[in-house]
């Protein structure tokens, strides 16, 4: 997935003042066949980023593409179509469902492209230390399990770019590792990329391309 | 899915609507069936809420008595009433002028009744009794005479049980032999045979061939104008008619126009029932409208985050479209239980009236209710489009 950025800045943030070297101020490209760690500290708008290349917001100055199309302009049945099949994303607030089981949470996901089979999802839950929680509702999970549950749901379909908003930031160091190996595995499987933003760590995951906000 | 989308779904709320849908449709459909049952039997038997046929004469008043001419309808009248916009055709009486007896005989204990009579005709189109026997011939000595309903009750109820004599049936009166005996320059006989009572037309009545024959052959007096006159009329409840009656002075059989305007309350009422069905069924497509979009506020956080995973608003539209669907049959489904009770109901009330109809639901209320269905259907199919469309372009929530 070609993803080119030109100028592009948040409404809201067009006031604010941002160094040279900031994806905001210069034209970028976030080339296909790399994986990208954005490091951004707190309040310079990565949500934001994200929120534009996922189709949920488009209050933005300048021009952002999405395979030389401007995303501004994608219809909302094509960003359907792009979020079952393009880009997958780990939220920062995870966006579970808290009245459901992880079970229904996970299926909701797999049950548009039905990639995988109950026992492949268990097996990556387990690795992440969740196999006893499969029948429990996710509203009662710690944040920390919650944001491994919303990791294995973004691996439950094919995609292009998976992108992952700070996706470990209540996840103890060992888990941290055991959740990219998987996100890794998963993505090179796909034949896909990464794109992550950060605080600052890159959690020991190999990034070709780096930026700042 | 389910689980999702009607998370929030409040069944008292959901049955209120429903309730309030049922009612409405209900209503809206039962008064078209009644319309149309009832259109159906009063075209069957016209006569019974009033018919479209007036017989006028003129009021009588003192005056008159001294000049009898005055009564009757000049030409250039007739003319006047057949141009007016509800009149349709108009008939002219013609009266026998000849001195006729007529004999009743045949009634139980060999007892005859006698009577000097009259006679009178009018064009057949008029009669309401419609008989193979209706025709008269030169030669023939065989006479169809047609009376007024009303005299059948007279004999029944009045001379009849005055005179010692039992009621009869109209099949038995139809056996009695009527004795016809016209004074002209000398008596001729004939035999009546009564052929049918007209609730329509209070007089005797005979074929207008024998009424011309006769007054041409034993006429004693010179003719003169009509005095009575019947019209077809487009609907006896028009207003036209009640401000002609007044203007001109005319008088009729008040109980013809007492009838119209019984079937004009209820026409009125049905469409009132109609009207009331109509609103009730616009306010629960509204309530249902809300009920959707409460339901779909209930649950936007999950169904904002299906739309993140990739699904389709429209899919997940057709998802409460479905549901929508379910109530919606269970909806008519149980108003067309309901008309079905309410029809059996209805064809028991008519055949007490003697009025009869068509049993099953009319095709119309089946177009009717499936129209419903499309017009229920179409307008929830837009509003919870319209709701997740909206919800689609506003993930940030």
């Amino acid at each position: 997935m070609h993803i080119e950025l030109n100028q592009a800045l948040p409404l809201p943030m067009r006031d604010e003042s941002f160094s040279p070297e900031s994806l905001w101020k210069r034209s970028a490209i976030l080339e296909s066949g790399n994986d990208h760690l954005i490091l951004a500290p707190s309040g310079t708008g990565k949500t934001s980023l994200l929120s534009f290349l996922f189709g949920m917001r488009n209050d933005y100055q300048g021009s952002i593409l999405m395979d030389n199309k401007e995303v501004k302009t994608i219809s909302i049945a094509e960003w359907a179509l792009i979020r079952r099949e393009r880009i997958s994303i780990v939220m920062q607030d995870m966006r579970l469902i808290p009245t459901l089981t992880v079970e229904d949470n996970l299926n909701l996901k797999n049950n548009l492209k039905k990639m995988y089979r109950e026992n492949d999802i268990r097996d990556m839950l387990s690795r992440l230390g969740l196999q006893e929680k499969w029948k429990q509702k996710a509203g009662t999970l710690s944040i920390g399990q919650q944001q491994r549950v919303s990791i294995v749901r973004s691996l439950l379909q094919p995609y292009e770019l998976l992108m992952l908003d700070e996706p470990f930031s209540h996840i103890d160091e060992e888990n941290i590792r055991l959740a990219s190996e998987l996100i890794v595995e998963q993505t090179r499987k796909k034949g896909a990329n990464i794109l992550m933003v950060s605080l600052g760590l890159d959690y020991n995951m190999k990034f070709n391309q780096q930026h700042r906000l | 899915m389910r689980k999702v989308l009607l998370k929030s779904q409040r069944p008292l709320q959901l049955i209120v609507a429903m309730l309030g849908a049922l009612a409405g449709v209900f209503m809206l459909l039962f008064s078209i069936q009644v319309y149309l049952d009832l259109s159906a039997a009063l075209n069957a038997r016209e006569d019974l809420l009033g018919s479209d046929y007036l017989v006028i004469q003129k009021q009588v008043t003192t005056l008159d008595s001294f000049n009898p001419e005055s009564l009757g309808f000049g030409t250039n009248e007739i003319d006047d009433i057949r141009h007016m916009n509800f009149v349709e055709e108009v008939g002219v009486f013609e009266s026998s002028r000849f001195q006729v007896f007529a004999a009743i005989t045949g009634l139980p204990g060999s007892r005859e009744i006698y009577t000097e009579a009259y006679f009178e005709a009018v064009p057949d189109r008029f009669l309401d009794v419609v008989t193979g026997d209706w025709q008269w011939k030169e030669g023939d000595e065989r006479v169809p005479v047609i009376l007024p309903a009303a005299y059948l009750d007279a004999f029944n109820f009045g001379f009849g049980p005055s005179q010692g004599l039992p009621p009869l049936t109209e099949k038995a009166f139809k056996l009695l032999t009527l004795k016809i005996r016209i004074r002209g320059n000398s008596d001729v006989f004939f035999n009546g045979k009564i052929v049918g009572f007209s609730d329509r037309i209070n007089t005797i009545l005979v074929p207008l061939d024998f009424l011309r024959y006769s007054n041409l052959n034993f006429q004693t007096r010179q003719p003169t104008s009509p005095s009575r006159l019947i019209l077809a009329v487009t609907d006896l409840s028009h207003p036209g008619i009640a401000r002609m009656m007044e203007e001109k002075g005319y008088d009729t059989n008040q109980e013809n126009l007492k009838g119209s305007r019984v079937k004009t309350i209820l026409l009125v009422v049905l469409v009132l029932f109609l009207f009331i069905g109509g609103v009730i069924v616009v306010l629960s497509i509204l309530t249902f409208i809300q009920y959707g979009q409460i339901l779909i506020s209930r649950v936007n956080y999950e169904l904002r985050v299906l739309l993140l995973m990739g699904y389709d608003h429209t899919k997940l539209a057709n998802h409460y479209l479905g549901y929508v669907m379910i109530w919606l049959a269970i909806i008519f489904l149980s108003a067309i239980g309901l008309l079905y009770l309410a029809e059996i109901e209805l064809l028991k009330y008519l055949k007490e009236y003697e009025l009869s109809t068509q049993p099953g639901i009319s095709l119309y209320v089946w177009l009717a209710a499936f129209g419903l269905i499309l017009v229920y259907t179409a307008i929830n199919a837009w509003s919870i489009r319209i709701n997740l469309r909206r919800l689609a372009k506003n993930l940030q929530g």
